[in-house]
């Protein structure tokens, strides 16, 4: 039973506090994130960015805790034993374009103590479309075609906790898709396994199975896409409903401040 | 709260397996970029090897120490290259700080350049042996000789921790430019301010017989430069991570315990040596460091005709010349530049002879004018056949600027 209750808990922060260059980017942020796929929404500077990295312990908190995987990522055992149960992907995310598609998914593979095992790493490439491409080197390609490279590299190892920063940036509209289909797939792929990706399209939020909206490094909002649909009213269809919920949840934050 | 699933890991033991694989050694050595580096340090050391002066091929000591030199040009630029590998590394700072691994990667980034350097630099060497062997020098360097080859090669690793980590935290395009006049400036600014014993890891503009690099010397500068190197990777390492800094400290500090004796040290960081002299022949007996007997008889022979001149206007010609160096020479014994033995430079020879009878202790410069002049019409007479008075010359050299 206690296990089941963790497995619900794979994230959890509790009040948690953060400020940079002497400005509160969040504040008291509470949250418990079991498996499954989860959208962190907001407006620019609303403190997603800041959130995932303090999952990933880049970040210092100011107070609070957060625990990932039930380790405390304050103390630095607990980060060494997080890194191990999640794959990170950044905004802008990059790599030496030197290093082929392949070399650098292997390369990840070793970063997270996965053995460099070419099925492996040719099942990530092949997750992320880019199997024709695979020799390919990374500045060689794209930006979204090197976002998915990089997607790759962070989850050759099959974390249970992936965390991603606005991943559907610079893709077109069918990669989009795909991506959503990978992230939700990898939910799927484990009982244990969490997807948390930041994001502003309403068509990303709508494909999460729940949704946080953060507004001035507060939680605004926290339940399923459909619960943020009907926060604008619920008489329009899903997509659109969102984007209008979104743009109501920043109205009132703005008014608010 | 029971911890999730962990990721497998490799190896049959289940364990964390090897830290570092030769198949991730591998991959990060292909895509360092190795070859422009090795391009870029074999063509600086052959221009510090060809285009420079050759006075030092016929002395392995000299040779070695020359060849140590290059450092004052070579650590500047590694530490640019360094910097732009650096900068390149830091596009994956995110992915770095978030893997288990992410700290030894960041390491791991800066190991192919180093070793690049390193191997270049061993294999420069081969060319200043081929020259020296060429110019017929006996032998190979001492054990004593290479251990130079130890503080230049941690000077060189601490450019290349030092340019990548700079490179790696600023980012900057600007980062290899200012990293290299940076190394530079603070090389010239250790010989220029007096602190040589901290910076300078071998060059000798003459011969080093009799003189070698101070042992303690040595061992501190590769304390210093070793142990900076790991304080400087610590402490990226540990700003990557948020933690360990325990290493970093330790190492700075270790480091600090060669840095002080570096500092007091006073002066050029050469100390006396035996030196082997061969000795052979009388009127005057000639001594030289033992890579130089080959080139007695050559000497021997241009001094006859100037010693057959003294001795038959009178002049008692010095019992004893030897090879210069660093301790001094006793009154009346002749001192034979490196110059007199390798080279056709009538000067260097005539000087074997006079200098027996040039003292050093004149108080003005009026002194040392007229001292001038008197040496300089005694080689003018020794050279020429007809030329008298030679043992008046002689006397007035000799009365002059006496202790």
């Amino acid at each position: 039973m206690q296990e089941l209750l963790d497995r619900a808990r794979l994230v959890r922060c509790a009040d948690v506090v953060v400020r940079r260059r002497n400005q509160r980017t969040l504040s008291g942020v509470s949250l418990q994130l079991g498996a499954g796929v989860v959208a962190l929404a907001g407006a620019n500077g609303s403190g997603k960015s800041t959130l995932l990295q303090c999952l990933t312990g880049l970040l210092p908190v100011e107070a609070g805790s957060i625990a990932v995987g039930g380790h405390d990522v304050a103390s630095a055992p607990g980060r060494r034993a997080a890194r191990r149960v999640f794959g990170f992907l950044p905004q802008r995310a990059d790599f030496p374009g030197s290093f082929t598609v392949e070399e650098s998914v292997a390369y990840g593979g070793w970063l997270h103590r996965a053995p460099l095992d070419g099925d492996a790493v040719a099942a990530a490439i092949e997750r992320v479309g880019l199997t024709a491409d695979r020799r390919k080197k990374l500045s060689e390609l794209s930006g979204g075609m090197r976002q998915r490279a990089l997607l790759a590299q962070v989850t050759v190892h099959t974390p249970p906790i992936v965390l991603l920063d606005e991943p559907t940036v610079g893709l077109d509209a069918e990669h989009r898709h795909a991506l959503r289909q990978f992230l939700a797939d990898h939910a799927a792929a484990g009982s244990n396994n969490l997807v948390v990706f930041s994001t502003h399209l309403p068509d990303d939020i709508a494909a999460a199975d729940r949704v946080i909206v953060l507004a001035r490094g507060a939680v605004a909002f926290d339940g399923s896409p459909l619960g943020l649909a009907a926060t604008a009213g619920g008489e329009l269809d899903g997509e659109v409903s969102i984007e209008v919920a979104l743009r109501t949840l920043d109205a009132v934050d703005r008014c608010s401040a | 709260m029971t911890a999730v699933r962990e990721v497998p890991k490799p190896g049959v033991d289940g364990g964390a397996g090897s830290p570092l694989d030769a198949a991730t050694f591998g991959l990060v050595f292909r895509r360092s970029g190795w070859r422009a580096v090795l391009v870029l340090v074999v063509l600086a050391q052959l221009a510090h090897v060809l285009l420079r002066p050759r006075g030092w091929v016929y002395e392995w000591r000299w040779a070695t120490y020359q060849y140590q030199f290059s450092t004052v040009l070579l650590a500047p630029l590694v530490a640019g290259i360094a910097a732009v590998i650096g900068r390149r590394w830091s596009s994956a700072r995110v992915q770095l700080a978030s893997s288990p691994r992410g700290g030894l990667g960041l390491v791991l980034g800066a190991v192919p350049v180093t070793l690049v350097v390193l191997g270049a630099y061993v294999a420069g060497f081969v060319v200043v042996v081929v020259l020296a062997k060429g110019a017929g020098t006996p032998g190979m360097p001492s054990a004593g000789e290479l251990a130079l080859f130890g503080p230049a090669m941690a000077q060189l690793i601490v450019a290349v921790a030092g340019g990548y980590v700079v490179g790696w935290w600023t980012r900057s395009l600007l980062a290899a430019p200012l990293v290299a006049v940076v190394v530079f400036a603070g090389l010239l600014g250790g010989w220029v301010g007096g602190e040589v014993a901290l910076v300078k890891v071998g060059g000798a503009s003459a011969s080093l017989v009799g003189l070698q690099q101070a042992g303690s010397v040595i061992q501190n500068q590769v304390v210093f430069f070793g142990f900076a190197t790991v304080a400087i990777g610590g402490v990226a390492v540990a700003r990557l991570r948020r933690s360990g800094w325990a290493v970093p400290a330790g190492a700075a500090v270790i480091a600090l315990v060669g840095l002080v004796p570096l500092l007091n040290w006073t002066g050029e960081p050469l100390v006396a040596v035996d030196e082997p002299m061969v000795c052979s022949g009388e009127s005057p007996r000639i001594c030289v460091a033992e890579p130089y007997e080959r080139f007695v008889p050559d000497l021997r022979s241009r001094l006859d005709p100037m010693v057959e001149r003294l001795q038959v206007q009178g002049v008692a010609v010095p019992v004893e010349v030897r090879q210069a160096f660093y301790l001094g020479m006793d009154p009346g014994v002749g001192a034979v530049a490196q110059e007199a033995l390798v080279s056709e430079d009538p000067q260097a020879a005539e000087f074997a002879l006079v200098s027996a009878w040039l003292h050093d202790e004149c108080t003005s410069a009026e002194e040392m004018r007229a001292q001038s002049q008197v040496l300089a019409t005694l080689q003018d007479s020794l050279r020429s056949p007809t030329a008298a008075g030679l043992a008046d010359l002689v006397a007035a050299l000799d009365a002059m600027c006496r202790p």
